[in-house]
C-alpha cells in the first residue's frame, strides 16, 4: 500500500472515532430524554433526528452544505465569530459522519434505556441520589449493552459514510478524502485494483469493530 | 399535630378505580403499621405515594409535622428529600452491584471510613458477613431480602416502607423468615409502614393495622383490636377468622405449647414461634371446633373446654354457635348435628379442639 492509502485509512478511522466521541454525550442525553421524559414537541424532534436514516445521504449532505457553507447561516456565523471554516475541511467530514450516525446511536440507546426497570431508578432516588448519579450509576450501567452496541453501530456507519461526506467535504486528498470517497474515486479512474485494496481495508476495519464489540459484551456479561 | 405519618389524598387512574385515602395516621415514634388488604385494594399505590414515587391528584401527606405533599400549595418533595427507606416487593437489588455496593448506595454522603464501618455493621447485624462481594443473583431469596433491608436502613431513614416483604419467597422460607423479620424490625426501632395481603403476616408483624378495601381505608387501629373487633362487615370479611384471642404462653414442651386464654388453658403446636415469645394470638376457625355433650368419652383432641351456648344463628345449612368457654369461641355445625346435640341457649357442652387447629401468632407484648 502507498503512503497516501495509509493516510486515507488513518484519517477515516480518526474522523470516525472523533465523530462517535462527539455524538456520544448528546446522543445519550437525547436517548434519555426520549425514553424517560414527556415533553412537548417530542414526536417532532424524534422525526427530525431520524431523517438522515431515511433521506438519501446526498440530500443530507446538500442540506449541511447549505447550512455550513460560507454563505450558509451557520457557516457564515462560524467564520465571522471564530474564523472557523467548516465546508471542505476535515471539520465537515466530522460533521457529516456525526449527523449520519447520530440516529443509530440514539435509537439503540433509547431502546436500551427503556428496557431498564424504572424501579431501580426510583429506588436510587429514595436512597438520596440525584438525577445525574441515578443516570451514571444505575441507568447507564444497566443499559450498557444496548448503548455499546449503538455506539459501535454508529462508529461502523461513520467508517463507511459516503454521500453526505462527499457533498459537504468534497474529495481533497490529504485533507478530506475518506476511504469510501477514495474507493469511488479510484473506480472512476479505472484503478479497480487499488479500489479493491481499500475495500479490503474497509472490511477489515468493520470486522475489528464488530469483533471488539463482541469481546466487550462477553466480558461484561452479567 | 401528630409526629407520625398523616395522609389524606386521592389518586386516580385512567379507566380504573380511584384510591381515596381519607385519613391515614400512624403513631408517632417507632412501631409497625400494616396496610392490609386484598390485591388490587390500592396498598402498593398508597405506599408509592408516601415514598414520593407517585404523585397523588390531590390531598396532602405530612410526616413528623413536615409537609411532603400538598396539592393546595403545589408542594411535592422528591423521594430523595423525604429521607426514607423503601423495600419493594421483589427487593429491587441493583443487579450490577455487589451486596456491599448495594448497601453503600445510600451512604454517598458519608466519609469513606465511616461508610465502610456502617456497611460492616449492616452485614454483621443481618448475618451477611462474607457475602459483600456477591452479586444479588448469587443470593437466596432470604438473603436478598436482608440485603434490601440493609440498603434501605443503612442511611438511617426517618421512615421505613416495605411492600409485601415476604411474598417473593416460597412458603417454608416465608414462615421461617416471618419471625426473623419481625425481630429485625423490632431492633430497628423505626416508624415502619408495611404492606401485605396475608392475614397471618399482618397479625404477626403489625402493631397497628390499616384495613383497605377497594381503595379506601375501612378500619385502622391497634392490630389486636382490629382483628378481634372488625368494625364492619367488609373488614370482618377481609380479616376472616372467627375467633382471635390474645393469650399468654405458659410453657413449651416437646413442640407443644400451653397457652392461657382468659380463664381457659389450651394446648397448641409451638411451630413457627420465634424463641422467647410470650404473648400470642390464638386463632381458631369456627369449622374446626367440635362439640360434645358427655365429658367421659375418650377422644383424641388435646383440648376439651367446658362451655355454655350463648347464641345460635342459622346460616343456610349451618348453625353458628357462640360459646362462652372462659373466652368467646365460635363454632360452625351442620343443622342435623345441632339437633342431635339438642343445643339451646344455655346448654352446657364441651368444645373439642385438636392442637394443630389452634394457630398461634406472636403478638407484641403490651
Amino acid at each position: 500500500m502507498t503512503a497516501e492509502e495509509w493516510q486515507f485509512i488513518r484519517f477515516t478511522a480518526g474522523m470516525a472515532v472523533l465523530s462517535t466521541l462527539l455524538i456520544l454525550p448528546a446522543g445519550l442525553a437525547m436517548a434519555w430524554l426520549l425514553a424517560r421524559r414527556r415533553w412537548r414537541g417530542k414526536a417532532l424532534v424524534e422525526t427530525f433526528i431520524s431523517l438522515p436514516l431515511v433521506l438519501p445521504p446526498v440530500v443530507t449532505g446538500l442540506a449541511l452544505l447549505q447550512l455550513f457553507g460560507r454563505r450558509g447561516p451557520f457557516g457564515h456565523w462560524l467564520l465571522n465569530a471564530f474564523g472557523v471554516e467548516v465546508a471542505f475541511t476535515w471539520k465537515a467530514v466530522v460533521l457529516a459522519l456525526a449527523v449520519m450516525s447520530f440516529p443509530l446511536l440514539v435509537r439503540a440507546a433509547r431502546t436500551a434505556i427503556e428496557e431498564v426497570n424504572p424501579l431501580f431508578e426510583q429506588l436510587a432516588r429514595t436512597l438520596g441520589a440525584g438525577e445525574w448519579r441515578v443516570f451514571f450509576t444505575i441507568t447507564l450501567p444497566l443499559a450498557r449493552r444496548g448503548v455499546l452496541a449503538g455506539t459501535l453501530l454508529a462508529f461502523a456507519r461513520a467508517l463507511g459514510e459516503f454521500g453526505a461526506t462527499v457533498l459537504v467535504a468534497g474529495n481533497i486528498p490529504g485533507q478530506t478524502t475518506t476511504l469510501s470517497v477514495s474507493i469511488y474515486h479510484q473506480v472512476q479512474l479505472g484503478q479497480d485494483g487499488r479500489a479493491w485494496t481499500l475495500a479490503g481495508v474497509s472490511a477489515l476495519l468493520a470486522f475489528i469493530a464488530v469483533g471488539a464489540s463482541e469481546l466487550l459484551l462477553r466480558r461484561h456479561q452479567p | 399535630m401528630s409526629t407520625g405519618l398523616a395522609a389524606q389524598f386521592v389518586k386516580r387512574f385512567a379507566g380504573g378505580p380511584a384510591i381515596r385515602v381519607d385519613n391515614l395516621n400512624t403513631a408517632s415514634g417507632a412501631g409497625i403499621t400494616v396496610l392490609f388488604g386484598a390485591s388490587g385494594s390500592g396498598k402498593t399505590t398508597i405506599l408509592r405515594c408516601v415514598a414520593g414515587l407517585e404523585r397523588p391528584d390531590e390531598g396532602r401527606i405530612y410526616f413528623g409535622g413536615q409537609s411532603w405533599f400538598d396539592s393546595q400549595c403545589r408542594r411535592c418533595l422528591s423521594p430523595q428529600e423525604r429521607h426514607l427507606g423503601f423495600v419493594p416487593q421483589d427487593y429491587g437489588l441493583f443487579p450490577h452491584l455487589t451486596v456491599g455496593l448495594n448497601i453503600a448506595y445510600g451512604l454517598a454522603k458519608l466519609a469513606p471510613g465511616e461508610r465502610r464501618q456502617r456497611i460492616g455493621q449492616m452485614l454483621e447485624w443481618l448475618g451477611l458477613t462474607g457475602l459483600e462481594n456477591r452479586l444479588p443473583r448469587e443470593l437466596s431469596g432470604g438473603q436478598q431480602q436482608r440485603v434490601a433491608l440493609a440498603r434501605a436502613v443503612a442511611c438511617r431513614p426517618r421512615l421505613l416502607l416495605l411492600d409485601e416483604p415476604l411474598s417473593a419467597l416460597d412458603t417454608p422460607t416465608r414462615l421461617r423468615l416471618r419471625g426473623e423479620l419481625r425481630g429485625l424490625l423490632r431492633q430497628l426501632d423505626l416508624p415502619t409502614l408495611l404492606v401485605t395481603h396475608d392475614r397471618q403476616e399482618a397479625l404477626a408483624l403489625g402493631d397497628d393495622l390499616i384495613v383497605l378495601h377497594e381503595g379506601r381505608i375501612i378500619q385502622q387501629g391497634p392490630a389486636a383490636e382490629v382483628f378481634s373487633r372488625p368494625s364492619n362487615l367488609a373488614a370482618a370479611g377481609i380479616l376472616a377468622v372467627e375467633t382471635i384471642q390474645p393469650g399468654r404462653l405458659l410453657q413449651c414442651v416437646d413442640g407443644l405449647a400451653t397457652v392461657a386464654v382468659h380463664t381457659a388453658q389450651l394446648t397448641a403446636l409451638a411451630q413457627d414461634l420465634p424463641a422467647g415469645t410470650s404473648d400470642v394470638f390464638v386463632c381458631i376457625r369456627a369449622e374446626d371446633v367440635i362439640l360434645a355433650l358427655g365429658k367421659d368419652d375418650l377422644s383424641s383432641p388435646r383440648n376439651r373446654l367446658p362451655g355454655i351456648v350463648r347464641r345460635l344463628d342459622r346460616e343456610g345449612p349451618l348453625v353458628r354457635v357462640s360459646l362462652d368457654c372462659g373466652f368467646p369461641l365460635l363454632a360452625l355445625l351442620t343443622k342435623p348435628a345441632c339437633e342431635e346435640l339438642a343445643l339451646r341457649e344455655g346448654t352446657v357442652v364441651h368444645a373439642l379442639l385438636k392442637a394443630p387447629q389452634i394457630h398461634l401468632l406472636p403478638r407484641a407484648s403490651s
